[in-house]
């Protein structure tokens, strides 16, 4: 494993690797409080038994990182995310929605109708009691044709069936539903019904999370199934196509905001809060506390105040104390102000003070709220003050809670809230920052999985509440399985996630383009994609804040990989190791209240507001619970238990000194990152827990491991900013030995590795760290259209796109974090010998010469497939679509194309070569039976596009979801690599072929090579893709000694280094060789860069955009010529070309162009009025129907579009007139 | 081609319902007939119908705005109608 006698590798090992033995190892096993436990070590053999005991305490090497690093890829993968919040959808959320909305009661509500019996006093429950879901499975529907009975059963389904038959990937969901009638008066029950398992619709499956059936199944089984071994799952597969919930970006809830206002406004500052309940469906209630500014003249007193929910106004702050309660100022400036020695703020606070004064009781104050509500006038005040307190209670704050035990908690929360907002008002802190990561949030499939499921459960439990009471209201028996309609919890999940709209059908403001089809150019683009997320800001909103990279995205969102454009930092990707978490259950968080009364957490309720100024705040998931007087020991301890694993791990803790709080967050969506703990500059982690991974077969050593045994742990954005981070081992090192040199002695933790800030596309480019940063970030978005291997299963797939190499190599130079892409089994690209040079000329302005040789081998060849899909539509029984070969004679309107190569099943058979419009999928719909035609059939085939040719390379015929006949068929042509072609290096270096040349006429080396590719030199010195020059260097040095180049940004590999083992390979140091011209045999002025660089074959090709027309279609309704090229459309001659030519002054050219061969056209028009008459040119007469003139009628020249316009314009009743003579 | 602007206007937010400054008169069921005019100087506040011309003034604070007075109005005639036959206002 430890490749040491790899010379290439040997480049990046740190020398920091400790023999065990040496003295300072004795020093290194002082002060370790935390080890790895090793379970059943009696059954390791012994002398991995000896080396574990031997490295205990012998701190690793950065070069061992990488074994934990692989040790994580190989627990979590690369979607984990997205599995995981799968998972909690399916396993907790799911059931939870369903019993906690499927609770109805329903009473009678007496109707007085005359000559009607009172209906009996019952109360009817329906309750939704337990919850089951299938595997996968897929119910075939019959066409009528015989087997009824077999084809209505459930059959099992895998995704591969799926994804070619068209189908939806999901489970059946069921639940028992229990229906009693209570007595009212006595409470007796009445009856009790029960329907067990009732079929309450589909839920899509994320394949290979815990509800699918690849989940945990080995890479042999996945073969034969049809998948990829490659494949990580996280996606849906609805109606056959794959789709990914793009992660979606927002503010965190119950956090506490303070902001600035900017002037002039009404208010000087603002402190917010979006409260909501964890894990419940409730809108999110916001409380803002505002202060009021100066004004102009800069001397108008600041008053604080309180915008709650449902009341329709602002209430002065001491109105709403008095209201809680609180009357004395003193006692509510306890909640403010801790510390009474504070004049600044005290004094800050007057106006506040002084402007509550009328209000002398809690009942006045409540009723000053009240009137301000949502009530009528005449409400009584009784009514008021109840409403008020309502309110209060169940509107104000509600994650503190909703219970009246509550307000204590409350008060003192409102009272913080001012106080934060006066620590920015007094200018002590500064406002916050909302581009913080820490204040971010990301919902995943599961959230908004929840989202969906929770609006389409609500609406059908709205509506049989509805049936229920107006049965129950007539007196009428009813049943309840009549309104649960399966189709409509299946429809309304399958709906957003094929669309994209999030939402419920129809409605307005829903969120569009969460659900995307999953790209599969490349893998790594799949993978890319699977850990893309999206902030829903605007794109044409110009403030470039939202979409600047903020130091806190280190580690969690790659700084590399976003598009360019409108979506330029709105879209983001996950760094390789992040971390979204799932949240805490209520029972964690119980506990970890629990927890934090055990170790000597004083709750509000029990504390004196005097003390709080000495004492530091507790928060639990942004509730205030209480105070602690020792924080250091209390953060101490907590962090203890986290790291044990009495508290889940992906509780995060903070300790805030400034603001003298501690906050325990445990919500869903938040960025987390592991890192190695680090105490007394020392790691937890030892050599013993590394050669454990390694040897994990044995001793069943993985990542979950090191993160139980508190080596390490994940921390999010808001605690790492209380952390102490060391960058790499080494600066531990430092720290230990060299106290007053090294930048720090307070680390808290250490990095894994700093590659792994990056993202999934830039991790595939070598010497990142060399290039100038928008390089990597045109190599990150070119990465995705790469050609290579999407998938290890392409042969069993039928995408209607896909793009093959076919003889794609793993890169020369390469990174560590690649192997975990999997790039290595499937890449996407080759390795081309490129000479930098300039050459006949035909490299300039980013063009490439290629060997025409080369291609002739193989270099660069792909294959393109392209399926089309047709099904045999019914509809009743008059119009059944048929398959088949569409006989002249017989159908009506037949395509210009050749229907001979279709056999008599109307498809044509694998391995004919088919082109242009040839019908591939011949299909007809009958017409009705009318005397005097001969044609019975209408014609409805699918035509190969006009601009491709291929070869047929495999026919599928199926039946899909409805029972119709489907079929699919694959069209395979081969790309050869031609002028015009398009390829790209690893560094946004792309460039299209603008010559190709034979060996014989390429340049050549002493040795007689030649180069694949030549670049021009000019794509380097202003785009300094420095990692471009050091990979061909080094993939020189490699080819010489046959092995994999390390190219992993963030190491020691020095330019010198590499030059210095290549020098000793026999090579010029810096990769430049004489070479001599092709074509003279003379030796070349200077000397050429040199060697191989991986280069990428990029989708556009020139064969699929050639285009040109003389003539041809033109559109129906304004006839000019059609758009687009494969409907054979023109090339638009546009404004700025029209104004150019105006310009010139070729206006017979310009009217040639817009007119003549545009949409010449030519009407009569009246002398008189002006406007378009009647003529009849064959019988000769005209006639103006305005006026009745038929003699003075001119004929006029225009362009369709404009009698279109005219007549357009005479329908909305304006008269446009064409004025032939000057006096008229 | 210049695209096609999507055919639904986008929805109307909420407006946040203000509270409101005139009043339905309790006697003449004139609608929003009744104003407030707020002498804070002389804490002393008049309610008047427009159309049938009732007259009530109450005192007032310097927190107080016209749904208070108005309230108050309202909460005055109820008691004043206490203990009469009668459907209550």
């Amino acid at each position: 494993m430890m490749d040491v006698d790899d010379p290439v590798k040997d480049l990046v090992k740190g020398s920091d690797v400790v023999e065990a033995g040496d003295a300072k190892m004795e020093d290194a096993r002082r002060g370790v409080l935390r080890e790895s436990k090793f379970e059943n070590m009696e059954s390791y053999p012994e002398e991995l038994r000896q080396q574990l005991e031997q490295l205990k305490g012998v701190p690793i090497g950065q070069e061992e990182c990488w074994t934990v690093i692989s040790s994580y890829f190989h627990n979590s993968g690369l979607v984990k995310q997205q599995l995981d919040s799968f998972e909690k959808f399916i396993g907790r959320i799911l059931t939870s929605t369903v019993t906690e909305l499927g609770k109805i009661e329903v009473k009678p509500i007496a109707q007085y109708r005359p000559g009607e019996e009172e209906v009996d006093d019952l109360i009817h429950k329906i309750d939704f009691k337990t919850v089951y879901l299938t595997s996968p499975v897929v119910t075939e529907k019959s066409t009528g044709e015989g087997e009824a009975s077999a084809a209505s059963n459930p059959q099992p389904l895998f995704p591969r069936e799926a994804r070619l038959r068209n189908l939806t990937y999901s489970t059946k969901l069921f639940c028992d539903i229990e229906v009693t009638k209570v007595d009212n008066k006595t409470g007796e029950v009445v009856s009790t019904n029960t329907h067990s398992r009732h079929y309450l619709g589909d839920i899509p499956v994320m394949l290979k999370s815990d509800v699918c059936r690849l989940n945990d199944l080995r890479p042999s089984e996945l073969t034969l199934l049809g998948e990829c071994e490659y494949d990580q799952g996280g996606y849906f597969i609805i109606n056959g196509t794959e789709k990914v919930l793009i992660a979606q970006e927002r503010m965190a809830n119950n956090h506490v905001y303070v902001f600035e206002k900017k002037q002039p406004s009404k208010y000087s500052h603002a402190c917010e809060i979006r409260s909501v309940i964890e894990n419940t469906s409730r809108v999110p209630s916001t409380l803002n506390v505002r202060m009021t500014s100066k004004g102009e003249n800069k001397n108008a007193a600041q008053r604080i105040y309180v915008q709650m929910p449902y009341i329709r106004k602002e209430i002065p702050l001491m109105v709403v104390f008095k209201a809680m309660g609180f009357i004395a100022d003193k006692e509510i400036l306890e909640h403010i102000v801790y510390d009474f020695e504070d004049s600044e703020m005290l004094d800050l606070l007057k106006a506040s003070i002084d402007e509550g004064n009328p209000i002398e009781n809690e009942e006045v104050a409540l009723d000053y709220i009240g009137k301000r509500g949502d009530l009528s006038i005449g409400v009584a005040r009784e009514g008021r003050i109840k409403y008020a307190r309502d309110i209060l209670q169940r509107e104000l704050l509600p994650h503190i809670g909703v219970g009246r035990e509550h307000s204590t908690k409350k008060a003192y929360f409102v009272g913080y809230m001012v106080h934060r907002l006066l620590l920015v008002a007094l200018g002590r802190r500064k406002e916050d920052d909302r581009d913080h990561y820490g204040n971010k949030r990301l919902d995943l499939a599961g959230p908004l999985m929840s989202g969906l499921f929770r609006l389409i459960f609500r609406k059908q439990i709205r509506e049989l509440r509805k049936y229920v009471q107006k049965r129950v209201d007539d007196g009428r028996d009813y049943n309840v399985l009549v309104m649960l309609k399966p189709a409509t919890i299946t429809n309304g999940m399958r709906y957003s996630l094929a669309t994209g709209n999030w939402g419920a059908q129809g409605t307005q403001g829903m969120r569009t383009g969460v659900s995307q089809v999953l790209n599969r150019l490349t893998f790594a683009s799949t993978l890319s994609h699977l850990r893309r997320m999206n902030s829903p800001i605007g794109r044409e909103g110009k403030l470039a804040k939202p979409r600047q990279l903020h130091n806190s995205h280190w580690g969690m969102i790659c700084p590399a990989e976003t598009p360019e454009g409108q979506a330029c930092g709105l879209v983001k990707n996950l760094a390789l190791m992040t971390y979204v978490s799932v949240g805490a259950t209520e029972k964690e968080v119980e506990q970890l209240s629990f927890f934090l009364n055990e170790w000597n957490m004083e709750t509000l309720e029990e504390v004196s507001p005097t003390v709080i100024k000495d004492y530091t705040k507790v928060f639990l998931n942004g509730a205030w619970v209480g105070v602690h007087d020792d924080p250091n020991v209390f953060v101490e301890t907590m962090r203890e238990l986290r790291r044990s694993g009495e508290i889940m791990d992906e509780i995060s803790i903070i300790y805030d000194i400034q603001l003298k709080e501690v906050r325990l967050v445990g919500d869903y969506g938040r960025c987390c990152r592991p890192l190695y703990i680090v105490e007394d500059q020392r790691m937890h982690i030892n050599k013993d827990a590394i050669l454990a991974l390694k040897y994990n077969d044995i001793t069943n050593y993985s990542w979950e491991c090191l993160i139980r045994d508190g080596l390490l742990e994940y921390i999010d954005c808001e605690e790492e900013e209380t952390t102490m981070i060391a960058m790499s081992i080494k600066d531990l090192e430092e720290a230990r030995n060299n106290q007053h040199g090294a930048y720090s002695e307070t680390y808290t933790h250490c990095e894994i590795h700093p590659s792994m800030i990056l993202g999934i596309c830039a991790s595939i480019i070598p010497f990142p760290d060399h290039n100038q940063s928008p390089r990597n970030t045109y190599q990150s978005a070119m990465g995705k259209q790469a050609m290579g291997m999407y998938a290890t299963n392409f042969l069993q797939r039928m995408d209607t796109l896909a793009y093959l190499l076919y003889y794609p190599q793993k890169p020369l130079v390469t990174t560590r974090a690649m192997e975990h892409l999997h790039f290595r089994e499937l890449p996407a690209g080759q390795n081309a010998i490129v000479a930098i040079a300039c050459y006949s000329g035909f490299n300039q302005e980013d063009s490439l010469i290629m060997s025409q040789s080369s291609i002739d081998r193989g270099f660069f060849r792909s294959i393109f497939y392209r399926s089309y899909r047709d099904e045999e539509k019914r509809q009743g029984t008059l119009v059944n679509e048929m398959i088949q070969k569409p006989q002249p004679e017989t159908t009506l309107g037949l395509k210009h194309g050749d229907y001979n190569k279709l056999d008599e099943d109307g498809l044509v058979a694998p391995g004919t070569r088919v082109s242009g419009e040839d019908v591939v999928i011949g299909k007809t719909v009958p017409l009705p039976l009318e005397n005097g035609t001969r044609f019975s059939n209408k014609d409805c085939s699918t035509a190969l596009r006009s601009s491709e040719s291929g070869l047929i390379d495999s026919v599928l015929v199926t039946t899909n979801d409805k029972g119709w006949k489907f079929i699919k068929m694959r069209v395979r042509s081969i790309r050869v690599p031609q002028i015009g072609d398009k390829f790209a290096s690893r560094h946004g270096q792309k460039g299209t072929v603008g010559m190709t040349y034979s060996q014989e006429d390429m340049p050549f080396t002493a040795e007689g090579i030649t180069p694949d590719i030549i670049v021009n030199p000019h794509a380097i010195p202003s785009r300094m893709t420095i990692g471009h020059l050091i990979e061909c260097l080094m993939g020189k040095f490699c080819a010489c000694i046959g092995k994999e180049g390390d190219a992993t940004p963030f190491t020691d590999v020095t330019v010198e280094q590499i030059s210095s083992k290549l020098h000793e390979c026999g090579y010029q140091m810096r990769g430049s060789e004489v070479m001599y011209n092709g074509h003279t045999g003379r030796k070349l002025d200077t000397m050429i860069f040199f060697g191989p660089t991986y280069y990428q074959r990029l989708k556009h090709m020139v064969d699929d955009k050639i285009h040109s027309r003389s003539r041809g279609l033109v559109q129906l309704l304004t006839r000019q010529p059609q758009e687009g090229r494969s409907r054979e459309g023109g090339l638009r001659f546009g404004e700025m070309e029209r104004d150019c030519m105006i310009a010139h002054g070729s206006t017979h050219f310009l009217k040639e162009r817009l007119f003549d061969q545009s949409d010449a056209y030519r009407v009569h028009v009246c002398d008189k009025c002006g406007l378009i008459a009647v003529a009849n040119l064959i019988k000769n007469r005209f006639e103006c129907r305005g006026c009745g003139n038929t003699t003075d009628i001119s004929q006029v020249h225009i362009p369709y579009a404009c009698k279109l316009l005219f007549q357009e314009l005479m329908s909305m009743a304006i008269a446009p007139r064409i004025f032939t003579k000057l006096d008229a | 081609m210049g695209k096609r602007k999507s055919s639904a206007p986008p929805p109307e937010k909420k407006k946040q319902k203000k509270v409101p400054t005139t009043f339905n008169c309790p006697f003449c069921e004139g609608r929003k007939t009744v104003g407030v005019e707020l002498k804070y100087k002389l804490k002393v506040a008049t309610v008047k119908c427009r159309s049938c011309k009732i007259q009530w003034s109450c005192k007032i604070t310097s927190l107080d705005e016209p749904v208070d007075v108005m309230t108050n109005w309202i909460d005055a005639c109820k008691e004043e109608n206490e203990g009469f036959a009668g459907d209550d206002y």
